[in-house]
């Protein structure tokens, strides 16, 4: 393939806005632009959005290789309940799977926080008198009969979308994969999900939300994706349609039509893949990927550039970032945290009686106080501002004069004043509680993988990021920060640098010491050979790469370590690794306590084909000229103090230079504090050292 | 607190030391090996300061386990006064009179340090697999039957672990690899928890926590007294009636509860003497379901500590149900001990109708075991929760078969057949269970089991116990709604006798049935929007024949 004049094109559809990022693969140049995102159906806004390109490479459109997309359709389709009329085929007697949940309720203490009412109402949870049982044997097979009359039953009441999850259809999928047939046969135009093709896997709740979450947006997806490849068509790009999963992997419109869930984390994920792509130039074995728009802050710990898949992502949190107020949607996905908290969050009083941020957000309308929008409560943005950290005539690249007076008499009114602080002692209140609130989730996060936030490196972008970046990792003892270049709109590019890839996994629940190494390797070469039927076709030069992983666990113990296997694994071989990865994650292991595998992992990636980070020249000098100076506040000094204002567009790699300082570029500011010493890497990023100290 | 000043404020210290709880919760899960801890949610973990008083938990556990926190530090602070305790140590305890009102929830403590003086201890507590004894029986007539317990005593000493209490341990409890893999997650999580709570002194310069700690408690107190303080002053007496099997007549459980300004007193006494039978509730747990209701509707949003039972008075007569003396059997006590919830709830509904439920079918929780032998003799025990319904809330249904006042998850099905050869028939709601009423109690759900022939030993029973009841004094209506079901047991169709701790025999080919009740309804069920009606007839909530009884609703 010629990449003589190629173009590689990404779009991510945001709730409020679309980017748009082309790449000129020859000469390195990049093309931002952003326009608002159009709800009703976002494939109208991205093909008027995609005519400004237009304008700055007249003939892109012929030579594009690649048309990348994200979209936060699908994890909004399930929170505005927008999906289809979907019926459920459950077991006899588990009619209520779905609505039982795991009968926890949302808060501890409210007696009003209710769960989410269910996808499916009851009426169209249909039993189906069959039944397997937990060693894969059948005690009774479905019947023609009641498909006919539930068919007949769903058809009446106009159902769009069939889910079917029967117990321990993970084991044997004989008999869902009846109704399958039956369905099909008896009615062709419904969208049919089997839980055993989402999740074959254990424990019958998660499997059976899971596999109605994808049955719900099905036909949806599916239209909005037919539209938009037609759109494309239309005028004129003939490169494939790629689609961000929550994997951190692009897949075809098709997987994405067939299995919509895989696109729950679509959106947030590419900041994800950023930070993986610097880990990986960079050769940092623990980065902390670090992304704070406007809304919501995601972090991601990456270890030796590898993304981290977790079983258990949520959509539809009722309350947004609790735990099990959502629908359980336990396909593998980028383990990330989201927290509500960014530029546009809220800082209010709560009824502890202490300053609270987030998760509520001013969002692009109104806005911040300071962005003269009718925005009246302070935000995180206001307090930056007043702390010094942002220039009021220098934001989004001089676009808008942000109001300073405004965020001053907001932010006395809220919290000065009833506080008895000084306007600036409330602002550094608002700054340190939304980093505290961050630096909890990341260490939660990092907890949870039994990792050390001090060893990791922070890479922060997004358009808050650089701006808490140091005071965040202050606070986690981490030591060195790095931005990277267009920090603002860096995630966007993450798009263009994501891989083909696809991955399944399977319940195996069987003691080690009944290992069978001929099943487990027959049952991966199938789970290969359905990753290959489903990225056949996606491979743009790029050649297939398969990596095989056993979850082992000690019997009875709910979480497990993914042990990493070749094609033909061993027993012996997989007792060290786990004793290994086990020991290393929590510190002890024991010999004396038997082990067994619960799930096979398949994941196969084409590689190959990805963008590569791009060196800038290097400066004349070593010294970094400040283009300025303006009073902020120091951290360290609890006081405002002078800081340097460095152009980002004057700094070459190899300069430095110490803190305190700011540096603005068109779409990010960052701030160092007094102690920090900076370097301009080859790449143009800034590295950040820190003094780490503990405070006595 | 002056913001202004170095020290650090409140606004970055009350959330980090919440955020240090929920971190010992989330080490817990990643190193538990039961389901009780990591499906179930049945543990808590929190903070003490110095002085033992509680100062943060994490917003996930057991509302047992959470409500017994702040008595416990007391106990814990006087067996091991502040000179004695040295980095290193690890503090172990499951007395129910104790900890948590029964053997099987464990309380392991770990002391902090900053610059060679004690801060404050991490606890975390856990209801184990197994800790000897009868397993669960529903007969034990003293506590000496329900295993080993254990005083306060050190686990480890200064860092030396106390090997011959250790050995004692291994050598008295089923499953002993499993509980002794439990407890040393709650070893490394409580590290876990001393660890953060040091380098949040250091980070800070705090010499102790107790200015923070103060602050957080007299904060989460004031809230507590502004919220009793909206109740009007007076005296509200309610009693229930709790069915035991083996005893003739049903007991009784009373409540006095009097307001005066923003305090509120519980006085128990009329309650029942103690019984021999495992549905004695300890103290302890008493009191942590009296404040429970009164946490939910006077302050539901204030983080739970110290503060929260000061306003808070009970009195409990020596002996009786809810205060039994040692050696009281007490394994079951939840099923005499959410029932206190009941009455509190009850009593508020008499104060403020707009704000409770009706009774619940949801207390108390019927949690059970099915012990059984396989073919090749080796023992299995199946550990289940069931819930019945909530009772109907002013403005809103009850919500069904669901984890209230408790807050735990139930152990997966499909898990559940894999490790176990008790079979599942069934788990649904039951149709027309919720009370009637305007706002309809919650539906209960039915549990059908049974045994998988050919993989249970032949010719030994399998015997079913636990918690259970309202099995002949089903949930009541609020404000005219109507009555939720009855709970029953029943074995190949026959109802067993009502009781709180049944334990059921039974064979290889026979059916039980567990027949949870459903929710009090809530105001008069004439009031109730034909709509609602309409779409519980549709969804199968109430039958046909339900909806005309209940609500005179006669077809389209």
């Amino acid at each position: 393939m010629s990449t003589k004049g190629d173009f590689r094109l990404g779009c991510d559809v945001g709730g409020t806005f679309t980017d748009f990022v082309l790449f000129d693969v020859v000469s390195g140049q990049i093309h931002i632009d952003k326009h608002l995102t159009t709800p009703a159906d976002p494939s109208v806004g991205i093909l008027t959005g995609l005519k400004g390109f237009s304008r700055v490479a007249e003939d892109h459109v012929a030579r594009t290789r690649l048309v990348a997309h994200a979209t936060t359709l699908v994890a909004n389709a399930v929170i505005e309940r927008k999906g289809a009329k979907t019926a459920l085929l459950t077991t006899r007697g588990f009619r209520d799977v779905l609505e039982l949940r795991r009968h926890v309720r949302v808060t501890t203490y409210e007696l009003w926080s209710d769960p989410p009412k269910p996808l499916v109402p009851r009426e169209l949870r249909l039993p189906i008198d069959e039944r397997t049982y937990s060693d894969g044997s059948i005690l009774r097979s479905v019947r023609r009969e009641e498909i006919q009359d539930a068919v007949q039953l769903m058809r009446a009441a106009g159902v769009e979308a069939i889910a079917v999850a029967f117990l321990h259809s993970y084991v044997n999928p004989e008999n869902e994969r009846e109704a399958g047939r039956l369905l099909a046969e008896l009615a062709p135009e419904i969208a049919v999900t089997l839980s055993s093709d989402v999740l074959p896997q254990i424990k019958e709740y998660e499997r059976t939300s899971t596999t109605v979450v994808n049955g719900y947006v099905k036909p949806l997806v599916r239209g909005y994706l037919k539209n938009l490849d037609d759109g494309l068509a239309a005028v004129g790009y003939t490169a494939p349609l790629r689609i961000m999963l929550s994997n951190g992997g692009l897949g075809s419109s098709e997987i994405a039509a067939e299995f919509p869930l895989r696109l729950i984390e679509s959106g947030p994920v590419a900041g994800a893949i950023v930070g993986r792509q610097i880990a990986q130039a960079l050769d940092i074995p623990e980065l902390l990927s670090f992304d704070m728009g406007g809304t919501t802050a995601k972090a991601c710990l990456i270890r030796d550039g590898a993304l981290p898949i977790t079983d258990e992502l949520e959509v539809a949190r009722s309350k947004r970032f609790t735990k099990s107020s959502g629908f359980p949607v336990a396909v593998p996905a980028v383990n990330m945290i989201e927290i509500g908290a960014g530029g546009g969050s809220v800082a209010t009083i709560n009824t502890m009686g202490l300053v609270q941020v987030g998760p509520e957000s001013a969002g692009a309308d109104p806005g911040p106080i300071c962005y003269g929008g009718g925005g009246v409560e302070p935000t995180v943005t206001d307090a930056d501002l007043l702390l010094g950290y942002l220039n009021p005539d220098y934001f989004a690249d001089g676009s808008m004069a942000l109001n300073t007076e405004g965020s001053r008499s907001g932010i006395t009114k809220t919290l000065a004043g009833p506080r008895g602080q000084t306007e600036i002692e409330a602002a550094w209140t608002v700054h340190d509680v939304v980093n505290e609130t961050m630096a909890g989730a990341v260490r939660m996060h990092v907890t949870e993988r039994g990792g050390n936030p001090q060893l990791a490196t922070l890479v922060a972008f997004g358009g808050a990021g650089p701006v808490h970046a140091y005071n965040l990792a202050s606070k986690l003892r981490i030591s060195r920060v790095m931005v990277p270049l267009r920090a603002g709109v860096l995630s966007a590019l993450g798009l263009l640098v994501a891989p083909p890839a696809y991955d399944m996994v399977r319940t195996h629940k069987v003691p080690l010491t009944g290992f069978d190494a001929t099943t487990i390797k027959a049952i991966m070469a199938e789970m290969a050979e359905s990753i290959t039927n489903l990225l056949d076709g996606l491979g743009a030069g790029g050649t297939l790469r398969f990596t095989h992983g056993i979850d082992v666990g000690y019997i009875g113990q709910s979480y497990q370590v993914t042990v990493p296997v070749d094609a033909a694994p061993d027993k012996g071989e997989i007792w060290r690794r786990f004793a290994d990865m086990y020991r290393e994650k929590y510190g002890y292991f024991y010999d004396d306590v038997p082990a067994e595998t619960v799930n096979l992992r398949v994941l196969g990636e084409l590689v190959g084909g990805e963008l590569e980070l791009l060196e800038l020249p290097s400066g004349e000098s070593a010294e970094a000229v400040p283009a300025g100076r303006r009073p902020a506040y120091s951290a360290r000094h609890r006081a405002m103090m002078d800081f340097a204002v460095h152009d980002r567009e004057a700094l070459r790699p190899g300069m430095h230079f110490n803190g305190p300082a700011v540096v603005e570029e068109a779409s990010a500011t960052t701030v160092i504090d007094d102690g920090g010493q900076v370097e301009v890497d080859r790449y143009g990023s800034l590295v950040i050292s820190l003094e780490v100290e503990v405070r006595s | 607190m002056n913001a202004a000043s170095n020290q650090p404020s409140l606004d970055i210290i009350w959330p980090r030391l919440i955020a240090i709880a929920d971190e010992m919760a989330t080490t817990m899960f990643r190193t538990a090996f039961s389901h009780d801890v990591v499906e179930v949610h049945d543990m808590s973990t929190g903070l003490y300061d110095d002085r033992g008083n509680l100062i943060a938990q994490t917003w996930l556990g057991a509302t047992g386990h959470t409500g017994v926190m702040p008595v416990y530090g007391q106990n814990l602070v006087e067996a091991f006064p502040p000179e004695t305790v040295k980095p290193g140590d690890v503090f172990i305890c499951n007395d129910p009179w104790l900890c948590n009102g029964q053997t099987a929830d464990v309380f392991i403590t770990t002391p902090a340090f900053h610059e060679g003086r004690l801060i404050g201890f991490a606890i975390n507590t856990v209801h184990h697999v197994d800790i000897g004894g009868r397993k669960g029986s529903g007969l034990s007539e003293e506590v000496y039957e329900e295993g080993l317990i254990i005083p306060q005593l050190r686990l480890y000493d200064a860092g030396v672990p106390n090997e011959m209490l250790f050995a004692i341990i291994r050598r008295n409890v089923r499953f002993a690899e499993k509980m002794i893999g439990d407890l040393r997650a709650q070893i490394a999580t409580g590290w876990f928890g001393s660890r953060e709570m040091e380098r949040l002194a250091a980070e800070f310069g705090m010499e102790d926590l107790r200015d923070p700690a103060e602050e957080i408690m007299s904060r989460t107190e004031a809230g507590m007294r502004a919220g009793i303080a909206e109740l009007p002053d007076g005296e509200y007496s309610e009693t229930m009636e709790m069915e035991i099997d083996g005893i003739e007549e049903p007991q009784t459980l009373a409540m006095k509860v009097t307001i005066k300004g923003d305090e509120l007193t519980a006085d128990l006494a009329g309650t029942s003497p103690q019984v021999r039978r495992p549905v004695n509730c300890p103290i302890n747990y008493t009191r942590a379901y009296v404040a429970l209701p009164l946490k939910m509707v006077c302050d539901p949003l204030m983080p739970n500590n110290q503060g929260t039972y000061r306003p808070l008075h009970l009195v409990a007569p020596e002996g009786s149900l809810l205060n039994p003396t040692f050696p009281a059997a007490c394994f079951w006590r939840l099923a005499a001990g959410m029932l206190v919830s009941e009455l509190m709830f009850r009593i508020l509904a008499r104060i403020a109708p707009d704000r409770v439920p009706a009774d619940s079918g949801s207390m108390p929780t019927w949690q059970f075991y099915v012990n059984g032998v396989r073919p090749n003799g080796e023992a299995f025990a199946l550990h289940q929760h069931a819930f019945g319904g909530m009772g109907g809330r002013p403005g809103e249904d009850g919500l069904a078969s669901i984890s209230f006042p408790y807050n735990v998850r139930d152990v997966s099905i499909e898990w559940s057949e894999m490790e176990t050869p008790i079979i599942y028939e069934a788990r649904e709601l039951i149709p027309d269970s919720g009370g009637a009423g305007e706002f309809r109690g919650g539906l209960g759900q039915e549990l059908v089991l049974r045994a998988h022939e050919g993989h249970v030993a032949e010719g030994k029973p399998l015997v079913l116990s636990g918690s259970a009841g309202r099995m002949r004094f089903p949930p009541q209506g609020l404000l005219g709604g109507q009555s939720g079901s009855f709970g029953v047991i029943s074995v190949n169709g026959e109802p067993i006798a009502p009781t709180s701790s049944p334990e059921v025999r039974f064979n290889a080919g026979d059916i039980v049935s567990l027949k949870l009740p459903g929710g009090g309804g809530h105001g008069d069920p004439a009031k109730r929007d034909t709509s609602r009606t309409r779409s519980d007839l549709e969804a199968g909530y109430v039958t046909p024949a339900g909806a005309r009884d209940d609500y005179g609703h006669e077809p389209a």
